[in-house]
């Protein structure tokens, strides 16, 4: 696949390839037969001049596309070789080993979809935890969800202001009170997976303690 | 409240676990060719078949049915409509003799395992379904990480894999317009609610299905406590919400009962649609007290037989049929069982 170059002028598999010196620059030109033959009919290499401009945007574009990969790439699975910068942006993984292969970019994504980052649930028998070995480490971001009780208050308040079964002097007076710590909490949170994904681990200490603090 | 003599239990209709997982070290079903597919499946099966739950079960390979075939274990809630859509993949299901487990093979997933039970029951099913987990582990290598739990195709499953949910009708909210504001709730509080029926949270009939986002850094019994708790809260405002229509609109519900009866009886052709909101006012009246005599579990049988598949075989309908032979067929069968259904009393 990666031989398999494509012509410069129509995208159609490249069978002619060209290399001239232009401003010192190496340009390499592929084109199919077509297009070479168009070029020139003598099947000669001679390049019209008015097409070199449009070959050294091309070849601008491509360099700027380059860096711009590298930049970006956070690289491809060792295992399936699943591009992660594409499961980064949401689409699934292609293999179990992707996840340890996006491990960096997985913390912030995991706080923002489930509010947590580890497993707490059941294990397979292999990955039983060892009775000598302590479950999490104390100060680990594990869980930023609220206890069940908190949830359910938050759910009587929001459906209670309404008038579901509830009379009118029982309303709680500060409706928008709760509205409001929930704004700055999912700020909070976003604020976390900001300083997460910058390394900034000292404010993101600081951010968690925050929110351990509201709940 | 005399009329009140039942505890409107039948507002849990039904209870749902389905716990994902994937083999170790094998591609996921998104990333593999036909090949391997075939391979997980056969893993899969195999491993199944060693379980004690699915002896005696049934295993199907999805591309060997019929549309209607499939659609119909896509109406018994033994497949998902991904799977049930799908017809030349290489994916599985496997059904407990029992028929209260299946286990979807090559899904989104590799394994997906399903258990479902009447009313409001997911400690009792997580239980079940725990246990199947188990012995298929001793057959099968889970993919697994300590710090993310059970690997996935999608993240949203990732860590315990599971999704809880319990399906409820929520008719009284529907007719007294709070509904759309009580989902809107739950979904800020990190709850999924969707209509039972149809996209999004559009629901004829006023079923809804109430299940939990969060699977990670969360464990099994906390979702199974979690949503049996805010499936009894919806449950409380549900029957608020019928008690309100009760004492200040009895016109419309006697209206909504009797003309629910009214149509069945007397229409010449019905869609699945229509039916079933007829059939589910009838349900949530059976379900209050308000007829004189109890039939919600003929109204259930009832709202099963008018769907799709289920319609076909009872009639022996060909695949290939105009909608106006679909509804007549609907029409007639709603027409002879009406009459079982007994009347309002007097509001
Ligand atoms: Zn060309
Ligand atoms: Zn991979």
């Amino acid at each position: 696949m990666a031989g398999q170059y494509k012509c410069d002028i129509c995208g159609k598999p490249a069978t002619v390839h060209i290399t001239r010196i232009i401003d010192d620059k190496k340009i390499k030109v592929h084109l199919c037969a077509d297009c070479a033959a168009k070029m020139s009919p003598s099947a000669g290499i001679n390049l019209p001049e008015d097409i070199i401009p449009a070959i050294k945007k091309l070849e601008e574009n491509l360099f700027m596309d380059v860096a711009k990969a590298a930049k970006n790439s956070v690289g491809i699975c060792p295992s399936c070789g699943a591009r992660l910068d594409a499961i980064e942006k949401g689409e699934r993984f292609s293999c179990p080993d992707c996840y340890e292969a996006l491990k960096e970019k997985l913390f912030p994504m995991l706080s923002e979809m489930h509010g947590a980052t580890r497993h707490v649930g059941k294990r397979p028998k292999k990955h039983e935890i060892r009775a000598d070995e302590t479950s999490l480490p104390s100060d680990s971001l594990q869980d930023f969800s609220e206890p069940g009780d908190k949830v359910e208050e938050e759910f009587r308040d929001l459906l209670e202001a309404g008038n579901i079964g509830l009379k009118q002097e029982e309303k709680k007076s500060n409706a928008g009170g709760n509205s409001d710590s929930e704004v700055s909490k999912a700020d909070l949170m976003q604020e976390l997976s900001r300083a997460i994904s910058d390394e900034r681990y000292e404010d993101a200490a600081l951010i968690r303690d925050k929110l351990k603090s509201m709940s | 409240m005399p009329l009140f003599q039942k505890k409107n239990s039948a507002i849990y209709i039904s209870s749902r676990i389905r716990l994902a997982r994937n083999l170790a070290h094998t591609r996921f079903v998104n990333s593999a060719d036909d090949n391997l597919l075939e391979d997980i499946r056969s893993k899969c099966a195999d491993a199944l078949a060693k379980v004690q739950k699915f002896k005696g079960g049934k295993f199907y390979a999805m591309e060997t049915l019929e549309s209607s075939q499939r659609h119909m274990l896509e109406e018994k809630h033994w497949a998902s409509k991904e799977l049930a859509d799908a017809g030349v993949s290489k994916m599985g299901l496997y059904v407990s003799k029992d028929e209260t487990c299946s286990a979807m093979i090559n899904e989104e997933d590799h394994l997906r395992f399903q258990s479902i039970s009447s009313g409001l029951s997911l400690g009792k099913i997580w239980r079940t379904i725990n246990s199947v987990d188990t012995s298929a582990e001793r057959f099968l290598e889970y993919a697994f990480s300590p710090e993310y739990g059970y690997l996935t195709a999608c993240l949203t499953n990732v860590g315990t894999g599971m999704r809880a949910s319990v399906m409820m009708h929520l008719s009284g909210l529907t007719h007294i317009g709070e509904i759309e504001r009580v989902v809107r709730g739950l979904n800020q509080l990190g709850m999924v609610v969707r209509g039972a029926s149809g996209e999004g949270s559009d629901s004829y009939g006023a079923f809804y299905q109430l299940s939990n986002q969060q699977t990670l850094g969360i464990s099994e019994d906390e979702i199974v406590k979690k949503i049996s708790k805010f499936a009894k809260k919806l449950a409380e405002f549900e029957i608020n919400a019928r008690y309100k229509l009760l004492e200040d609109r009895p016109l419309f519900l006697a209206d909504k009962i009797e003309r629910a009866r009214a149509v069945l009886a007397s229409c010449r052709l019905i869609s699945a649609s229509e039916a079933i909101g007829h059939l589910a006012n009838l349900r949530m009246a059976s379900d209050m007290g308000l007829l004189d005599g109890d039939c919600t579990e003929l109204l259930d049988s009832l709202i099963t037989s008018v769907k799709p598949a289920h319609l076909r075989e009872i009639f022996s309908l060909p695949s290939e049929v105009s909608a106006d032979i679909r509804d007549a067929a609907r029409a007639k069968y709603l027409k002879q069982h009406i009459g079982k259904i007994p009347v309002l009393r007097k509001l």
